[in-house]
């Protein structure tokens, strides 16, 4: 990669999120209870309305982005999504049999439904009039999503951060803006680095958790007692110590790692998230959701989306109005669906 | 109309952005013209994208081209004249009353559902099960049950033959013939009791036997136990358990655990007391028709709760029977006044 100029030709162009809570709050109950009436079939629109909430409210360079996703599409997606996991879960329930001729099929399409789903979500994205895309093979696919998850299983997760390069440059390496390809440079050596100091993290908390419980199990309380009272401080400790502290960590780094080595033709940008705000973020926006037994979820979600795009910027090479459109194509919402049923997340 | 807006024209086919102006040109067509553009576009082939907050209002046109309209006075105005008028839902999410109508809405959509749709769905879902997967649900429930609780029975089999016997020759009340099958275990922990599973299996535990006064009380409480099996007690309770869980996982953003809970879910049901009563009116008329009196179930009854009270008390000092059963005297007096 080349280095940037020490001052850059063009200024730099800020990220900036401009929704509040309270809009979207209207806008996530209104979906909810339309979702309900409508026994789910709203959802499609709940969707459409929130991306487009999201991208529209996320401002760059004196341009919004939007989300084209049509609903139609994406109701069709879902319905053939929710069949497929209720005929998985029912037959893993009662036939066993049927579930295996269910989820192998499923599992070896994996790749090409996540493939689907970086489609979708780029195709139907745009920014100044122009469309986004994804154009990784189906080769490469198989790649990242299946041949690297069963070498990381292989050795015992040492290779994780190394499936975890190759997916981001999967990714990243193969999204277009119009006609014009991402590219990005991080190397394995910067993901390793990140990935050691989240397992030394796991590993103090671990060891700091597991002294603590050793002192309450022989501190002079009735047998069985200081054993119980050791697993209630161990438990939460692992799991809030990921969630807190672990789990930001990794989320700053990686993304800063992977957008401060990612350009667009000539253009660079930069992410400064801070694991601790993020932490910080985190912790007090599930407090709020529990007290309010969820009603601050859309507070708590337009305050972190405010956070991460405003740690965001572009750093124009050139002028910005240099871009230029590309062929459209058509894409299927069931990818999408499939993907975000089964949970998977790729947004990291 | 002469008001002129300010906004931001994207070609759709490069990434340079120009500043324009917008007006209206009668007869319903709209005009950009700024930095190197004039365009007239009918107002029909024109896409003007709902408000979303306080994010800039989107014009789209066939071609693919994009403009952006900050918020600005007389934004509103200058649209609604263009023809646009917003849907019903993008009108509801602008009022916070209206969002707060629609939480209110939400909880009471919530509590009625769960109130009369979910037994109503329930009881569609139960006629309609296929019985190998009532036979398969009852035979997982049996083998928990085997496992956690029962114990094979110390009854002669002349003796469990003797009431098997006699609840087969039982006509039930109604024209329908309800398969079944007597089953008897012995179960040290939960004591004198009788359970019906869907699929007609029905569990009677020594302890009941030996409680019961009479064969006659044994079969008061099997007609009691049919009568589960006739409505599909097991099933509804079954179906709407499952259905309450697959709402929680949703909500709670586990959709793919949503079947696992089912065969614990039927382990831990508990009738309700509609379920107990009508279960109870079967009873009462499967033992009248076969000329034996109500009143047989009302004394097991009695006995049941006498044992249970008299058994392991919880700190509370109410029985677990007694927890699960919380009109057994308005049942008992019930069948006695079932003449």
């Amino acid at each position: 990669m080349e280095p940037y100029p020490a001052s850059p030709p063009l200024p730099r162009a800020e990220f900036e999120f401009t929704g509040s809570g309270g809009e979207y709050f209207r806008i996530w109950i209104v979906n909810l209870a339309l979702t309900v009436v409508t026994l789910g079939i709203y959802s499609a629109w709940a969707k459409v309305r929130r991306l487009q909430y999201f991208y529209r409210n996320t401002r760059v360079a004196d341009a919004s982005f939007d989300y084209h996703g049509n609903p139609v599409a994406i109701l069709k997606g879902r319905i053939v999504a929710v069949v497929l996991l209720f005929a998985y879960n029912f037959a893993l329930e009662f036939r066993p049999v049927l579930a295996l001729i269910v989820a192998i099929p499923v599992a070896l399409a994996l790749p090409w439904i996540l493939r689907q789903s970086l489609r979708f979500r780029l195709h139907y994205s745009s920014w100044r009039g122009l469309r986004f895309s994804f154009r990784g093979d189906l080769a490469g696919a198989y790649r990242v999503f299946m041949k690297w998850p069963i070498l990381t299983q292989l050795s015992l997760y040492l290779l994780g951060p190394m499936w975890h390069q190759r997916l981001k440059h999967y990714q990243h390496g193969n999204s277009f803006f119009g006609d014009t390809r991402f590219s990005i440079a991080a190397s394995v050596g910067a993901f390793y680095r990140i990935y050691a100091v989240a397992a030394g993290i796991m590993l103090a908390l671990l060891i700091g958790g597991a002294v603590l419980a050793m002192q309450l199990r022989d501190a002079a309380v009735p047998v069985g007692f200081g054993a119980a009272m050791a697993a209630l401080v161990l438990f939460p400790l692992v799991i809030f110590g990921f969630l807190l502290l672990v789990g930001p960590y990794l989320l700053a780094r990686i993304q800063n790692l992977v957008w401060n080595t990612t350009a667009l033709g000539p253009h660079g940008f930069e992410s400064r998230l801070r694991a601790r705000k993020l932490a910080w973020i985190g912790a007090t926006n599930l407090l709020l959701i529990v007290l309010t037994l969820g009603l601050y979820m859309p507070f708590a979600a337009v305050r972190l989306a405010r956070y991460r795009v405003a740690c965001m910027s572009l750093l124009p090479g050139t002028a910005l109005d240099e871009f230029v459109a590309a062929q459209k194509a058509h894409v299927g919402a069931f990818g999408e669906e499939l993907g975000e049923f089964l949970d998977i997340d790729i947004a990291l | 109309m002469t008001r002129r807006l300010d906004a931001v024209y994207f070609d759709g086919r490069s990434s340079a952005r120009r500043a324009v102006k917008l007006h209206l040109e009668p007869p319903g067509a709209l005009r950009l013209t700024g930095e190197g553009v004039d365009r007239m576009e009918p107002l029909s082939q024109v896409e003007i994208a709902e408000a979303m907050g306080a994010a800039p209002r989107r014009l789209v046109f066939v071609d693919g081209a994009v403009c952006e309209v900050p918020p600005q006075p007389g934004l509103d105005e200058f649209l609604a004249g263009a023809g646009h008028a917003e849907s019903a839902v993008v009108r509801i999410q602008a009022r916070w009353r209206w969002a707060i109508g629609s939480a209110l809405a939400l909880v009471l959509l919530m509590l009625g559902g769960y109130r009369y749709g979910l037994p109503w769905a329930a009881a569609q879902i139960a006629e309609r099960l296929p019985p190998s997967l009532v036979a398969s649900l009852s035979n997982q429930t049996l083998q928990a049950l085997e496992e956690l609780l029962f114990e094979p029975t110390a009854l002669p089999v002349e003796r469990r033959e003797a009431i098997a016997r006699a609840f087969a020759r039982m006509r039930p009340p109604d024209a329908a013939h309800v398969a079944h099958e007597v089953l008897f275990r012995s179960a040290p922990v939960m004591g004198a009791n009788a359970l019906a599973l869907p699929s007609g299996t029905i569990v009677v535990t020594d302890e009941l036997v030996a409680l019961a006064g009479s064969d006659a009380e044994i079969l008061a409480v099997l007609a009691h136990e049919l009568g589960h099996v006739h409505e599909r007690h097991g099933l509804r309770l079954m179906v709407e358990s499952s259905i309450v869980g697959v709402v929680l996982a949703w909500y709670l953003g586990d959709v793919s655990s949503m079947a696992a809970g089912v065969p614990a879910a039927l382990l831990q049901a508990r009738y309700s007391r509609e379920h107990e009563r009508s279960a109870d009116a079967y009873a009462a008329r499967m033992l009248q028709v076969n000329g034996m009196a109500p009143a047989l179930l009302a004394d097991m009854l009695e006995k049941l709760d006498a044992s249970h009270r008299g058994g392991p008390a919880k700190d509370d000092g109410e029985s677990d029977y007694l927890s699960s059963h919380p009109a057994t005297r308005e049942r008992i007096q019930a069948l006695r006044g079932a003449r």
